[in-house]
Formats: C-alpha cells, structure tokens, sequence
C-alpha cells in the first residue's frame, strides 16, 4: 500500500502503523477492488439497441420501491396488478407496441445508414489526405546549360 | 452573447446545482450574463431557475450542458441553435449498477456523452479526470475549470449551534459526506469503522447524505450501520448542520472508488478536518498532495492511520496546514482564469471597453426604480444625484419598469424615454416578486448559514429580475464610460454589479439587514471600483461584514432647504396644536408599529401632548388616538411641515443615510430618533441636535429632554446641516469618475 500526501512522512507512517498491527498479531490482504474502465458508446448504435430493448410497452420496468415497511406492499400490489391485468395492457398498448416497432425499426435503419455514410466519408477524406501529400510524378527538371567546371 | 446553463435536476445542496450557480458567479465576474434553466427543479427555487422549455437563444449565444447523467437535456442541446458546450461532472461506473434501474440511465448518458461530442465547440471537464474522458469521448476543444468551495462558508462561526451541541464528543469521530449508493463503497467505510472500534470503542461514524434505498444492498448497509456501534446516519442536512457535522470530526474519510470531483474533499479542508481519502479517479487532482490519499483498502492499517490522524497533533497539524495551502491555490479565481480561457477559445472573451473621445463621460445609472412620484430612500437618493450631475454628464438611468417596490409590477412602459431631461432606459420584470413566499423563505433562512446556491434564489425571489438589462450591459456595457449603482440590496444591482464592476462606483445604502449576512453579497462591495458611502457608520458595518470590500469614501448626500413656513403647512392641514412629523413610508420595516406604540405611552403618561402626523404613502392601517396620516404631500409641504415641528421623528432602525433627519436639521428642527439605528444615533451624536429612544418609556423621556433643550438643539441642527452641501457631494462623484476613467 502507497500513502500520497506531501504533508506527511509516508513512510515512516506506515511502518510505525505496520508495527502496530503486528504487535496486535493482525495480517490482512488488500481488498481487490475492480478498475473495469467505463464503455465509450456509439450512441447511435446504442439509442437502436435501447429502442429495441424498450419498444414493448407491454412488458413492466423491473418493480423496485425505494421505501422501507410500506414498500414492500406496494411491490407486491403491483405484482398482483400485471398478473392479473396483463391481458388488459395488452389490449390497451397493442397499436402503441406496433408503432414502437416501426420507430425502432427505421431508427435502426437510418442508424445504419449514417454510420455508413460517416464510415464512407472518411474513408473518402482519408483518401483526398493521401493523394494531396503523394508528390505529383512529371518530368525530371532539365539541366541548365552552364559554364564547364574546371 | 448569453451563456446560458442546463442543468437535469436542480436542488439545493445537490453538487451539479452549485456548480451550475458557480459557473454563474463566474461568468459574472467575466461579463457574461446567462440564465439557468433545468428539466427538473426542487420547488421554490423557480425564480432562479427556470424549466428547460422556457429556453430561447440568440446565434450568437453559448448554452453549456452540465452532464452527468442521461436526460433530456441532450436532445434539446443538440438542436439548439447557438453555440453549445459540455460541463463534463463524469457518470458513475456501470459495474456498480448493472441490473439497477440506474444502468439505462447511465448507458443513455455515456451515449449522450460521445453523441455530443461532434456537436459542440467547447468541452469543459471539472477536474482533468474529467476532461481526459471527454478528449477520449472525441471532444477536441477541452479546457479544465475545476469545481471550487468558498472556505468562509465552512467557518467554525457557520455551524449550526444545535447540532454541534448534539454532536459535541471527545470521541474519535470519523465523518462522511456523500450519498449512500454502491458506488461510494459504504461498506468499506462500515469496515473501516469497525476497525477503528477495537482501536477506539467509543468511536462515532458521522454519516452525511441520502440513502438511495433502490438498491437492495444499500438497504442491507443500512440496516448493519444501524446495529453497529458509533454510526449516525444524518441523512440530508441543511448548510448549518453540514458544518457543524465537519467541525465536530476528527477525520474525514472517503472510500469512493469514482469521483469525477469529489467537493466534500474540500469542505472537509475548509473545515479544517484532515482528509483521509481512496486515490480513486479524480480524488488525487483535488487533493493536489494535500491530506493522505492511499492506493489499497487494508482497514486494519486504515484504522491505525484514521486513529494517528485524528489524534496525533505531529501527524494531523502538518497536514491541516498543508490543506490549507492548497485552499489558497484552489477558489474561484483559479476557476475564473481558466473558464476565461475556455471561453475565449471560441471567441467569447471579455469584450472590449469602447473608448469615447467625448469630454463629458457617458454613465450608466442603476436603480430599481426610477421616474416622478416614486417614492424610496435609495430612489430618491439616485434622483437627487443624477439631478445634480446632469450637467457634468451623459447620464442614462438603467431601470426597471416597476412603480410598486414590493411586486416590482411592470407599471411603466419598457424601452427609452425621457425624466426630467434625463435619458431613462426601462426593462421588464417577467416574475412579479411574491411577498408572501419570500417572507417565508426569508423566515426559513435569514440567521443561519447557507450555500451560494440558496443565497441566489433568495436575491432571486427578491428582485427585480431584469434580463433585458443584463443583456444590455454584456453587449452595449463596453459603450458607458463608467455607472454607479445604487443599492446592494436588489439583484438589479447585486447581479449587475459584477458585469462592469471594473468601470462601476457602487452607492450601497447599506443598513442592517439579515439579507447582508448572506457571502453572495462580497460579489457587490468587493468588486466595484469603490463604494460611495453615506455614513461613517455605514462603512463600519461593510467594513466588519466584508473586510475585503472596494476602497471606501463616505459621501452622503446634499440638503438644500428651500425657504419654509410651518403656518402654511398648519394651515393647509388644519393642525392646531404643536405635532411630531413622521416623512416616509408608513410601512411595518419603518419602525411605524413600534412608533405607535411609544405614542400611545406618551398620550397616557403626558396631559397635552404633541400630534403625531404621519406624511407618506401608507401601506399598513394606523388607527389611533392623536395620530394624523396625510397620505403623500408635495415637496413643498414637506419642507414646511419639517419647519414647523417639535420634532421630525425618524422611527426606521435601519438607516443608511436618514435623509428624514438631514432634512429636518437644514430647517431647525431637533430630530428624535430610534436608537436602533446606527445611522441615525452617529447624526444624533455628532450634532448634538436630537435624542435618541430606545423603547417606549424612553421615547417620552426623550422627547421631554428635547422640549427643555430644543433652541439649543435647532442651532445645532442647521450648524450641523450646513456640512452637507451638494457641491461637495458632486466633486466626490466627479473626482471617483474621474479618477476611474484615467486608470480604467
């Protein structure tokens, strides 16, 4: 273990408090501590996967309640509520899930097609940068006629 | 040129609203006026913060995005037609929160992040953490402002005394401020408690900061914080508390492993509480080599160094005066410096002063309100003072619409046009001010200690909001040589202020006032280029509220007593008898009630005694034996009902000025005057010319010690008055004017 601070002897505390712990007979590990690094999104990528994960209006968020003692009741009223109504929501959002498919079916589309496009133009901007620093090949200068050097 | 903010969810206390309000004060400071706008807002604070529908830009304009988590302040930014810029505060890490119903909200705001990347000029990251994310996201124009605390609002005198009374302890007291969600690793801190109890059993974890009990484990935690010894969950405190909880520990702890910033760490420095913190993401950039930071979580050793720290005076002194260092190179200036630069990259920097090559100076005067017939210490002040300059300068009075002082109403009609030859600039108030709830609020906060953040939705609520003048002043300010401003009090002046503070002489009329404890204020006295006082005990007090303020000159006004009779005015209201004249509002903040009452023990206690008349607009019942109201009387019949008293009384105790006693000094008459006032017994002292009261019996006593001396007492009066003279009223104008524009 590393101890940061200009202000102390980092060092010298930590032993002095390793010397401690050994005196009470105490070993310990490290606790292991994950360090996944964070995802970089496509966004449009990722907006047609959530669309596609949510474009359901049938299927129930998953039920959570943030209350003690009172909470529980409410999880389980709403339980009760999609057992037993479930063919009712779904006859009340059966269009609504149709157009969602739609929205998510041309939002993938045009996704896609953006991504494509971005994908093409820069390969096409790649290539411009590349012709433009490629020395143009012509004819080798002529020579001056000069004066014979002795 | 606005520089407009979003923000998601803005609620007192919550880091992203005080930065949001942080960044204001900034931009302030660099002559950018801009609103703050939210998609949602804790109630009350809608006359700071307005919802995100209400946005309307100019091309010209910037609209910065506080981003940290998914919303729907993305989709709106993206399509808005301005110049658009990220404050990056960072999302917390997915692997805490997969299968929660936070991950579709921080997967949509890691999207939302690289999705904007393409669309704006200018990515801000709070801490350099941050901003390495936003280069790696594919922002390309990305400066670093870092988030700031203000140390005097963690002070020892800014602890709530209720709480430090309860948490008053010799035990060792560990203190953490932060929600309780996973990401924070509470059971980490648990750990670690548990470590430092078989060093020190009678050790307290202080735990500041909601509970989110939509996660299990979090529920779980709860329940074991609250079977082990020493844990006190405070949840969500006020201002007050929060320091009071910093002030009664011995060390600050954090075991987070992410934080984009990590403000606590500061507040714990401010508060003079060593911090002992996990070098997790940004953690190591804020401490910047202050407190200790460490890299493995070994709670056995932990607790041994938690225990040196908070203990040992060799290890824990070095390290407080080492956090102090590093307040020093941290604040709102370092801040300041580098949003200038951030702005400025795209063409947003200071804009620059036009020179005139005019001999008189063009000034700008800011007043609340303006124009004949309203009536109003400070308005009439500036009245006076334009009148009188007039012919010295090119004056054009930036106002309000507003005839009513306490609804600000917009009575008259905006855009240019002329009072008393004086050009007169008018701006609307889209939010009427409502008493009832600024009482309340008032009640709620006046004599205890707040953030920025509910300091500025007070003086919101207070008003009267112009944004038309603050867009006036960052696009055509640069046009006005100079301004002076009246009144410290009113945001038409407070958020004004520091727009043009370089070219600005503030006339504060300052008094005591609960709203003057508020730090928001420092913005007004200390940044103008020098305050132009009417008293000597004026200065006093902003010296001692604000020791830090502009260069002072105590400058008062003029009196110019035309010639009086007190018979006509005797005549004209058909007073028989000898009367005590009251000049001004007749309104409770007067000190009417209080006056009323002493009256009403004079009549018991005094056969014959004096009238009292009360001259000005009334906007309370007065109903009482012997007690005149006249309603509003000409500036003539003022002088003559002045010149024909016993006494003028001055009952308000908050005074700046007191032009009421001035006024009855320049015709002879004695003064007698609430003591409550500073204001009014440092003219009572110096002139010799009245006597103070401080209650009811002492009203009569004084008025009876003023019946014995009063020939005395009137020739010391026009002695007295003869000191306040316009013309050296106007050469201390045109001398700070002066020097303002040489230097400026």
């Amino acid at each position: 273990m590393k101890l940061l601070g200009r202000d102390i002897d980092a060092r010298g505390l930590l032993r002095a408090a390793r010397e401690r712990l050994e005196a009470r007979g105490i070993r310990e590990d490290a606790l292991a501590v994950d360090a996944e690094p964070e995802p970089l999104l496509e966004p449009l990528s990722y907006l047609a996967r959530a669309l596609d994960a949510n474009a359901d209006p049938t299927v129930g968020l998953p039920i959570v309640t943030h209350r003690r003692g009172l909470g529980r009741g409410v999880v389980a009223a709403k339980w009760v509520f999609r057992r037993t109504c479930q063919a009712f929501i779904n006859e009340a959002l059966g269009r609504q899930r149709l157009f969602n498919g739609q929205v998510r079916d041309i939002t993938a589309q045009l996704a896609a097609e953006v991504i494509r496009l971005r994908a093409r133009v820069e390969a096409l901007e790649s290539e411009k940068r590349g012709r433009e620093r490629t020395p143009k090949l012509g004819p080798p200068p002529r020579r001056r006629a000069g004066k014979p050097r002795r | 040129m606005a520089v407009h903010q979003l923000v998601p969810h803005f609620r007192i206390g919550d880091a992203t609203a005080q930065a949001a309000v942080h960044f204001r004060v900034l931009l302030r400071r660099l002559g950018h006026w801009g609103e703050l706008f939210a998609a949602e807002q804790e109630p009350g604070t809608e006359a700071l913060v307005q919802p995100l529908e209400a946005l309307r830009v100019r091309p010209e304009d910037l609209v910065l995005t506080h981003h940290a988590i998914g919303s729907k302040l993305t989709a709106r930014v993206l399509h808005t037609p301005c110049r658009r810029g990220v404050v990056f505060h960072n999302l917390s890490p997915l692997r805490f929160y997969r299968g929660t119903p936070l991950e579709p909200l921080l997967l949509a705001g890691r999207a939302q992040l690289s999705g904007m990347a393409e669309h704006v000029a200018l990515g801000i990251g709070v801490s350099e953490f941050n901003s390495g994310e936003l280069r790696r996201a594919g922002y390309r124009n990305v400066h670093t402002v870092p988030l700031f605390v203000e140390p005097e609002r963690f002070g020892p005198d800014r602890a709530d005394r209720t709480m430090v009374e309860e948490l008053r302890s010799s035990a060792l007291t560990l203190v953490s401020v932060s929600r309780v969600v996973p990401h924070k690793r509470f059971e980490d801190l648990l750990a670690l408690h548990r470590e430092v109890l078989r060093l020190r059993p009678d050790a307290r974890l202080l735990v500041v900061g909601g509970v989110d009990r939509l996660f299990p484990a979090v529920r779980a935690l709860e329940a074991e914080a609250r079977r082990l010894p020493g844990v006190q969950l405070l949840g969500r405190v006020s201002h007050g508390e929060l320091v009071a909880v910093y002030r009664s520990g011995s060390v600050f702890v954090s075991m987070s492993e992410h934080e984009g910033f990590g403000v606590p760490l500061l507040e714990a420095m401010a508060s003079d509480l060593p911090v002992l913190a996990y070098a997790a993401a940004a953690v190591p950039e804020t401490l910047g080599g202050a407190g200790v930071a460490f890299d493995e979580k070994r709670f056995a050793l932990l607790a041994e160094l938690a225990v040196q720290l908070g203990t040992d005076p060799a290890v824990r002194e070095p390290v407080l005066a080492g956090q102090r260092r590093r307040l020093q190179a941290t604040g709102a200036a370092q801040s300041e410096q580098r949003l200038g630069a951030a702005l400025e990259s795209i063409g947003l920097g200071r804009p620059a002063r036009v020179r005139s090559a005019r001999r008189r100076p063009r000034v700008g005067i800011l007043v609340q309100r303006y124009g004949a017939g309203i009536t109003g210490g400070a308005e009439a002040h500036a009245a006076q003072v334009v009148s009188r300059l007039l012919p010295h300068w090119d004056m054009r009075v930036l106002t309000s619409c507003a005839v009513d002082h306490l609804t600000w109403a917009n009575a008259l009609p905006p855009g240019e046009s002329t009072v008393d030859g004086v050009a007169v600039l008018r701006f609307p108030n889209p939010r009427p001010r409502p008493m009832q709830e600024l009482n309340g609020l008032s009640g709620r906060m006046f004599g205890r200690s707040q953030d920025r953040a509910a300091e500025e939705s007070w003086m919101a609520l207070q008003g009267p909001l112009l944004p038309g003048l603050w867009r006036h002043l960052e696009e055509r300010g640069p046009e006005y040589d100079g301004f002076v401003a009246f009144t410290y009090l009113y945001v038409s002046t407070a958020w004004s202020v520091p727009l043009v503070a370089d070219r600005t002489l503030l006339v504060p009329t300052a008094h005591e006032d609960e709203a003057l404890a508020f730090d928001a204020y420092s913005e007004v006295f200390e940044r103008p280029r020098a305050l132009l006082v009417n008293t000597p005990e004026e200065l006093e007090l902003i010296a001692r509220r604000f020791p830090r303020h502009a260069r002072a000159r105590v400058v008062g006004v003029g009196v110019d007593a035309p010639p009086a009779r007190g018979e006509r005015f005797r005549a004209r209201f058909g007073l028989a008898g000898l009367y005590l004249l009251y000049v001004g509002r007749v309104e409770r903040g007067k000190g009417i009630p209080e006056l009323l009452e002493a009256y009403g023990r004079l009549r018991a206690v005094v056969p014959d005694p004096p009238a009292l008349v009360l001259a000005g607009e009334p906007s309370m019942q007065v109903q009482a034996e012997g007690v005149r109201v006249l309603g509003r009387v000409s500036e003539q019949e003022k002088w003559d009902g002045l010149a024909g008293a016993v006494a003028a009384v001055v009952p308000s105790p908050r005074e700046s000025l007191s032009l009421l006693a001035l006024e009855a000094f320049a015709v002879g008459t004695p003064v007698l005057g609430n003591a409550a006032s500073a204001v009014v017994r440092g003219h009572l002292s110096r002139s010799g010319a009245g006597v103070a009261y401080s209650d009811a019996p002492g009203f009569v006593d004084a008025l009876g010690k003023l019946g014995e001396e009063r020939t005395a007492m009137a020739r010391a009066a026009r002695r007295y008055a003869e000191r306040y003279g316009w013309a050296r009223v106007v050469d201390a104008y045109r001398e700070e004017m002066d020097a303002l524009l040489r230097t400026g």
